[in-house]
């Protein structure tokens, strides 16, 4: 690993930390930090919208039967928690630590483009407001899927519309914030520290940024060539006026396909710097794992149709689809033979983060495994659909990326609030929260396998035990969260003090050279990396 | 060539050395060492980058067609 030298006078740095007070200093902040907690904050709040969503899909599921909404309302439910969990928590929390972390991790004093900055989180809220409101839009949310399929989503209400402009605007917020994590890591770096050098987690944003950049706009196509159909006359959906609904999916997935690896990029970064930092190891194999990285985003954009083998496309298609989807499992095979490789012979220790993080390596390669299973065309013509499905992806999201990000939040709280979060109620977090993750998708592979389907308010009998222990699970998996929010609150209120470098193992800058809290303003003199 | 360069930078890499490096890079894997010792350009890395993914798509198209023939 690198080696830094000239440590920082913190006195300097204290010197200058004259915060604005009050709500101005969040409407207009400028500064990465505090932008990156409104992120972390706003994604965590959208968790929570999500979650209860899910809570109540999970609740009419208990019993075969409608019981507790109506089925126009369940599929809406479907639909929104859906795009709130992707593109309200997920994606908005790794842009929270990214925020935070960039500018440190590389020795920068804050993002390239401050304003642009306050921009990028600010359009966050009102598209969120704008996926709330569609609740309450005539005819109530639009019941298509978050996937917003042609021509469900040609025929849905006005809350369709809500929702496209929404996107739009989500759309916008990444793009932006994509534009200034490029150019920060590109232009900002601090002297000595050259691209082989940065932190993992860098590199995976890099990487995640330029996906972003290249797959946004094309949602923002598919979504106004849906909003055109809809209002302006065009049939480029519609087969009566010479379009295809098959056109909607082929560009839906080839940005769908990438969203997962925007999604999936950045938690492996967070994985790749706490594993090491438990481990007491260098990451082992870093300069493959960052070309890992890029294989896996360059090869992201060749696979999409893997996603619509039961729409109808030649053998030839299908077969090349799956051939270079089962390829793709390489490149995320040598990672996860890194992670285990940098524990190997290391001295390890499970603090939270590092529990985080094991759990993340063991149930993502589960869910990586399903998705092999799903990438065999005739297996995926039973599957297609089911909940096998909707078991495989909450896998990589949930235990996947949601768990990374716990990781992430416990590995960097001592750094964010100088305070430390309390390890017995972080394992029980993890522990809760890993036992019931189970509970509630593991069993929705036997579902899938019997047939059945997905996005459905009602099923038959033969599927009722299953549902009802995945619903219990559901419940047990929310209320863990609250665990959660309890103990950040805790640590912020009143933990204990935490060290300057609260973690031995860990190497990077903001562990190596700023104090706890890190300073409002960091880095306004570059440190030199050596 | 340019004259800045001196005796303790790593030399430029080869046309193969590029390439190989990115089929390596593929399956995800790269030797340490080889980081240090040769100097890639990002323009080599983009160009034959994208030059490796449209072999490796024509490479899968031919095998489905030769599977798929008669």
């Amino acid at each position: 690993m690198a080696a830094y030298g000239h440590t920082q006078d913190h006195g300097h740095d204290d010197h200058h930390a004259h915060k604005p007070s009050g709500i101005m200093r969040w409407v207009a902040s400028t500064n990465h930090k505090d932008i990156g907690t409104m992120y972390l904050w706003f994604s965590f709040a959208m968790f929570l919208v999500g979650g209860v969503m899910a809570l109540i899909i999970r609740s009419e599921l208990f019993q075969p039967g409608l019981q507790i909404v109506k089925p126009e309302f369940f599929n809406s439910m479907t639909t929104y928690h859906g795009l709130i969990m992707v593109f309200g928590a997920i994606m908005p929390a790794f842009v929270g630590f990214a925020n935070w972390l960039i500018p440190m991790q590389i020795g920068a004093p804050d993002m390239a483009f401050p304003r642009m900055n306050n921009l990028s989180f600010w359009l966050l809220p009102p598209a969120a407001l704008l996926l709330i409101a569609a609740q309450f839009a005539p005819g109530g949310g639009a019941g298509v899927g978050w996937t917003l399929y042609a021509p469900l989503s040609t025929q849905a209400g006005p809350a369709m519309d809500l929702t496209i402009f929404a996107i739009h605007i989500l759309g916008m917020s990444s793009i932006m914030g994509s534009i200034n994590i490029i150019t920060t890591i590109l232009n900002m770096r601090a002297p000595g520290m050259t691209m082989m050098k940065m932190p993992m987690f860098c590199w995976t944003w890099l990487i995640t940024a330029y996906l972003l950049v290249a797959v946004m706009p094309v949602l923002a196509g598919a979504v106004t060539m849906t909003l055109t159909d809809r209002h302006f006359g065009t049939h480029f959906f519609n087969a009566a006026g010479g379009g295809d609904p098959v056109l909607y999916q082929h560009i839906f997935w080839f940005f769908g396909h990438p969203e997962v690896y925007i999604i999936a990029i950045p938690a492996f970064g967070v994985v790749s710097q706490v594993i090491p930092a438990f481990s007491r190891k260098p990451l082992f194999g870093y300069a493959s794992m960052v070309y890992a990285t890029s294989s896996i985003a360059i090869l992201s954009f060749m696979v999409w149709a893997h996603h619509m083998y039961t729409a109808g496309m030649p053998v030839e298609a299908q077969l090349y689809f799956m051939y270079a989807t089962v390829l793709i499992a390489v490149p995320t095979g040598v990672k996860v033979f890194n992670w285990v490789a940098t524990m190997w012979k290391g001295s390890l220790t499970f603090e939270t983060p590092m529990l985080f993080a094991l759990g993340f390596l063991f149930l993502f390669t589960l869910g990586g495994f399903t998705g092999l299973v799903l990438s065999i065309v005739p297996v995926d013509v039973q599957l297609h659909d089911t909940y096998y499905v909707v078991a495989h992806f909450h896998y990589v999201m949930v235990a996947g990326a949601l768990f990374s990000a716990f990781a992430g939040i416990y590995f960097w709280l001592p750094k964010w609030t100088g305070r430390m979060y309390n390890e017995t109620l972080g394992k029980w977090h993890f522990w809760l929260s890993l036992v019931f993750f189970n509970v509630t998708f593991f069993v929705q592979h036997f579902l899938g396998l019997a047939g059945m389907p997905r996005r459905i308010p009602d099923y038959s009998l033969q599927f009722a035990e299953f549902n009802m222990i995945s619903s219990i699970g559901a419940f047990g998996f929310g209320l863990s969260q609250l665990l959660f929010l309890y103990i950040v609150i805790n640590c912020i209120r009143s933990g204990e003090k935490a060290a300057e470098r609260q973690w031995e193992g860990a190497d990077s800058l903001e562990w190596t050279h700023l104090p706890s809290p890190a300073p409002w303003h960091s880095f306004e003199t570059p440190p030199v990396v050596k | 060539m340019e004259a800045a360069m001196t005796a303790d930078r790593p030399r430029k890499a080869t046309l193969f050395q590029v390439v190989r490096m990115l089929l390596w890079a593929f399956a995800g894997i790269r030797k340490r060492e080889e980081h240090d010792k040769i100097e890639v350009k990002p323009v080599q890395v983009i160009i034959i980058g994208i030059i490796a993914g449209a072999v490796f798509v024509t490479t899968i198209v031919s095998v489905v067609l030769f599977i798929t023939r008669g």
